[in-house]
Order: C-alpha cells, then sequence, then structure tokens
C-alpha cells in the first residue's frame, strides 16, 4: 500500500496550491442548478445562452490534480476500513483495494489530459448544437433529432437532464465519460462537469471547468474552406460566416 | 488384370481431386484497359453525383452523406477514365445533358467493411445499359496503413467500369456514332425544343431515334455545337474543382473509415469476452490513453469531414467562365452555379432569337 502512495505522490504535481474556493464555487454551480429543477421532467432548455464564445475562469476552474489527491485519500480510508474488515472475512483484499487505487489514479491522469480546453465556441448548425473545443474533437448533439448516435463506436449519446446538457460517451473496454453542461442562473458562467468512469474501479472521477463569455476579438485574418484551395486566410479579410 | 484396371482407375482418381472452383469475387479484378485508339465516337460519360438510400441513417452521418456520395462518384470516375473505354468522364450534380451515356448510382449500404450500390446507367436513347446492386465486402487489414493508398472500395468501382466497358465493346461504330449525333440534338432540344424537336422521335420500344439530320452548315446547329463546348468547359471546371475536395478527402474519410471498423470489431470482440476483460482497462494507463487517442482521432476525422460536407453544400470558389464571347461570374453552391449556368445558356439562345422550324 505504501508503494502505491508514493506512486500517487510522483503522479499529483506538488507545485499546485489548493484551490479550495474555486472548488466550491465549482461544486456550487452545478450543484445548485440541478438541484432546483425537477430530473424527472427533463426538457429541452434554451440552447440561445448556451451559444457563443466561451473562455476558461481559472479562478473558478477545478484542479484534476487536486482532485485526484482528495479522492484517492477518501478511497484510501475506505480501502483501509475495508481492509481491517477483512480480517473478519468481510470486505475486499489487498489486492483488489491496489487495482482499485490504480484505475482510480489513471481515471484521473485521463482527466487532466482531456480536460485542458481553454476556449469553447457553441453554435447551433443545421438543427446540431455543436461544442467546438480548441484542444479536442466537437462535442455533437442532434436537437430533436436522433439523441444517440455512432453507436458502432461505442455509444456518443447527448441528453437533457436537469436542465444540463449531458454528452456521453462509452468506448470499448468500458471507459465512460460524461460532460455535463450548466449554465449558472445568472447565465454568465458555463460549467462543464467531467466525469470518468471505468469497469472495475470503484469510483468515478470528476472535474469540473467553469467559462465565461467573451467576444473574440478580430484576430486581423479571415479563413474560409474553399473546394479549389482548401482553408483561405486573408489579412484584414471578412470573417466567414 | 481386371483388377489392375481398376486399381488404376483409382490411383487416377485420388492423384487429381476435382478442383474447387474459386469464387470469382474473392479476386480482385483487374481493370480492363482499352488499350487501342477510341477512334471515332468516343462515347463521353457522366456520373450524376450519387443518391443516398442508406437505412435511417443517423442526424450526424446525414451531416457526412453528401461528401461521401460525392467521394464515392469520384472514386468510380477515377476507374472510367482510367479504363480508357470513354471520351470524357465527369462527375455532375444533375444529370448531364451533354452525355452519351449517364449513370446513377443509389447508396444502399455505406458501413466500414460493406458498400452496396444499385447502379442505373442508360444512354441517350434511354436504353437501359446497366441496373444492377454491386456490393462488396472488406476486411480490416483494408484499413491498414499499407492499404491507405488505395480506397478499400476501389475493387468495386473496377467491377462498374468493367461491366461498362463489355457493354461499350458490344456498341458498333455506327451505334456510337448515332449515339454522338442523338446526345447532340437532344442537346439541342433542351435549348430549342422548337427547333430540335423534329429531328427526333421514338420507336415502337419507346426509345428516342434520329428522324431526321440538321444540315451540317446550319446555323442553329452550329451555335448549339458552340454552346455545349462552352458547357463542356464549365462542367470540366466544376469537376476539376470537386477534383480537390476529392484528394482532400482520401485521407481522413479513410481513416475514418477505418477507425469506425476497427472499433466495430472491438467491441464486438469484447461482447464476446467481456468477463474476462472487464476492470482491466483501467489498470493500465497506457490502454486507457490509447482507447481515448482512438476515439479521438475517430471523431477529430469527423469533425473534418463535417466541415468539408458543409463547404460543399455551403459554397464552392466563383468560376469564371466564357460564353460566346462573355465572360460570366459563378457563385454559390456547386448545383447552384449548374443551374444558373444553365439559365444563361437559356438567355443567350434566345437573345439570338431562333426559327421556329428547322
Amino acid at each position: 500500500m505504501k508503494s502505491i502512495s508514493r506512486f500517487i505522490n510522483q503522479q499529483v504535481d506538488t507545485r499546485l496550491t489548493h484551490r479550495l474556493k474555486a472548488l466550491l464555487l465549482g461544486i456550487i454551480l452545478g450543484v445548485a442548478d440541478s438541484r432546483a429543477d425537477d430530473p424527472a421532467e427533463p426538457a429541452m432548455p434554451s440552447l440561445e445562452p448556451y451559444l457563443g464564445h466561451w473562455e476558461v475562469d481559472f479562478s473558478a476552474t477545478e484542479s484534476a490534480n487536486e482532485k485526484l489527491r482528495f479522492l484517492y485519500d477518501v478511497t484510501l480510508s475506505e480501502h483501509k476500513r475495508r481492509l481491517a474488515n477483512s480480517q473478519n472475512g468481510l470486505g475486499d483484499t489487498p489486492f483488489q483495494a491496489a487495482n482499485d487505487l490504480q484505475g482510480l489514479v489513471n481515471l484521473g491522469r485521463l482527466a487532466d489530459q482531456i480536460t485542458r480546453t481553454a476556449v469553447l465556441n457553441i453554435q447551433l448548425m443545421d438543427g446540431i448544437l455543436v461544442a467546438a473545443r480548441d484542444d479536442n474533437f466537437s462535442l455533437r448533439c442532434a436537437i430533436g433529432g436522433a439523441q444517440t448516435t455512432v453507436q458502432s463506436v461505442g455509444i456518443s449519446q447527448c441528453h437533457v437532464q436537469a436542465k444540463a446538457l449531458v454528452f456521453s460517451m462509452a468506448m470499448p473496454g468500458g471507459l465512460r465519460i460524461e460532460h455535463r453542461l450548466i449554465l449558472s442562473k445568472q447565465q454568465d458562467r458555463l460549467s462543464i462537469a467531467t466525469t470518468l468512469a471505468a469497469d472495475g474501479v470503484s469510483q468515478s472521477f470528476s472535474v469540473s471547468r467553469v467559462f465565461q463569455p467573451f467576444e473574440p476579438g478580430d484576430p486581423g485574418f479571415a479563413c474560409r474552406y474553399t473546394l479549389g484551395k482548401g482553408r483561405v486566410c486573408q489579412l484584414n479579410g471578412t470573417p466567414d460566416e | 488384370m481386371n483388377r489392375l484396371w481398376w486399381l488404376v482407375l483409382l490411383v487416377a482418381c485420388t492423384a487429381a481431386p476435382p478442383e474447387i472452383p474459386q469464387d470469382p469475387v474473392s479476386q480482385p479484378p483487374v481493370l480492363d484497359r482499352y488499350e487501342g485508339s477510341l477512334g471515332p465516337g468516343p462515347l463521353n460519360l457522366s456520373i450524376t453525383l450519387f443518391q443516398s438510400d442508406l437505412p435511417n441513417p443517423s442526424v450526424e452521418r446525414m451531416k457526412l452523406v453528401p461528401a461521401e456520395l460525392r467521394y464515392l462518384s469520384f472514386l468510380l470516375r477515377q476507374q472510367l477514365s482510367a479504363s480508357g473505354y470513354w471520351g470524357a468522364v465527369r462527375v455532375t450534380p444533375n444529370d448531364d445533358v451533354t452525355a452519351e451515356v449517364v449513370c446513377r448510382g443509389r447508396l444502399l449500404d455505406a458501413v466500414p467493411e460493406r458498400l452496396e450500390i444499385l447502379m442505373r446507367c442508360s444512354d441517350v436513347s434511354g436504353r437501359l445499359w446497366l441496373e444492377e446492386i454491386f456490393q462488396e465486402t472488406v476486411p480490416l487489414s483494408a484499413y491498414s496503413v499499407a492499404a491507405s493508398v488505395h480506397d478499400p472500395y476501389l475493387d468495386l468501382m473496377t467491377r462498374i467500369a468493367n461491366r461498362l466497358a463489355k457493354l461499350r465493346l458490344d456498341l458498333t461504330l455506327e451505334d456510337r456514332q448515332q449515339l454522338a449525333k442523338l446526345a447532340l440534338l437532344r442537346y439541342g432540344e433542351t435549348l430549342s425544343p422548337q427547333h430540335f424537336s423534329a429531328y427526333l422521335g421514338e420507336n415502337k420500344e419507346g426509345f428516342k431515334v434520329l428522324r431526321r439530320l440538321p444540315a451540317e452548315e446550319d446555323p442553329l446547329l452550329q451555335r448549339v455545337l458552340r454552346i455545349r463546348a462552352t458547357e463542356h468547359q464549365l462542367i470540366d471546371a466544376l469537376d476539376e474543382q470537386c477534383e480537390v475536395i476529392f484528394e482532400a478527402m482520401k485521407a481522413p474519410y479513410h481513416w475514418w473509415r477505418g477507425y469506425q471498423f476497427e472499433f466495430d470489431q472491438y467491441n464486438e470482440s469484447l461482447g464476446q469476452k467481456q468477463d474476462a476483460t472487464n476492470g482491466k482497462i483501467a489498470r493500465d494507463y497506457r490502454t486507457l490513453l490509447a482507447t481515448y487517442r482512438r476515439y479521438q482521432d475517430y471523431r477529430r476525422n469527423q469533425d473534418e469531414l463535417a466541415e468539408m460536407s458543409q463547404s460543399l453544400a455551403r459554397e464552392i470558389t466563383p468560376t469564371l467562365t466564357q460564353v460566346e464571347g462573355q465572360v460570366v461570374e459563378l457563385t454559390g453552391s456547386l448545383t447552384g452555379q449548374y443551374e444558373l449556368w444553365r439559365s444563361y445558356l437559356q438567355q443567350i439562345y434566345d437573345a439570338e432569337g431562333s426559327p421556329n422550324q428547322p
């Protein structure tokens, strides 16, 4: 068990300071809004407030590393309790506990990798909500159409749950990722709670990032995609529609 | 002695077992290439952009389908051109009114491991050359890095090209010349029905036939020839633009289908060995990350294809072309440009006036 602790300590970046305030704000944003509505009556929220450009608000965003450290401690305590019980024939074995903690650490590391989006551009295109992320593939949700898509590549699904837009993905091997987009009451903050879960790991791992709206400045150039020349960019050009 | 005969017969039979006939479909077809000169009367063949009859495609998939249809139409064009049996081979948004032979394809099924297309080709007289479903199933290895040079469904297109080549060979020189004349007059009929319909009729089977021919120096015929030449130039210009997108699509479409196939198989194998694999993926970070990266690559390719598809529907580069000494600029989508062009031609033809009788 000590070796696992050492491993965790290597994984967790010790340079980062505590952002308890940020953590709390993220939780408040996520939880307060979800509690306000009855989850039994999912209704498509007005998509208008979601649309536009969003940039990460670092002051209100959770750190995956800190979250991992916290969750690791909780899980470790739980396993210690269970291991103590196992002397009486209850609880799990040290081997199971080690695997579980290893799985949790791996989920945390992956969460850190996939939640680095700094800028979002959410648009409604031909009945599909497209959340274009600067560092990753777009999250797409067909509004009013088939909600579950690309069945052959695991499952990619989006649905509305308590005024949150939920994008779920299930990948081969039992890896599941969920992005939950929730707008604050004032509609000036957008929280994206990302949850990772995998078969064989007792805990899922969640991390929230908070975004604020911004107006993109004139980059000085405009690009458009043409058949003849591919992507063409012009200095001081008219922005592409 | 009699026994010896039986023995010899038995040995002969066992030594040479009957050969199991090879399934002809399993052998990759070789493109039938016309080596000689096409000589007079080469037939132009146009492929009308394939249409989709995909069963219950998702909304997401529907966004990609226009690009896929265009890509597959061009893949067929590539093989038909390479066969050398035809004059110009083009892909057009609507049925090409100038071509001697027009092929239309309907996509019945298009998953990474299987492609099914209903092909329907007919000539300008209305005679049906071919109405057949072409189907091909490919293994996952067709999407490997080594195989990325060739599209997995190139063989299917080769089979269509070979079938059409055979049908083309059945035509005599006279047949081809008749079709060429019929195509020209049918084109004239679209511009000036009152003048050119008198040259055309129908036989008892309902196919278009030539009743008689206009004089070679007929000024209206000369004008139709000039206008058709400019129409060919426009089709070539649009075709050239679309070829650029075909080339750009090759890599992302290949990998997108490859990843989809890989995931299909992986999911299937997981279903079979679910108990053995459960809980293992998260134990190894490299496996976990690799699983995510593959999915990420798949979705990024999907994004790229969706962008291309939107671009196709939205607008293509304005085309500058000339007709009867005037420079015209065509803007909008491919179909829009083509329709605009047809209306220009009609306007020019009408402005110059035409006699009512041949």
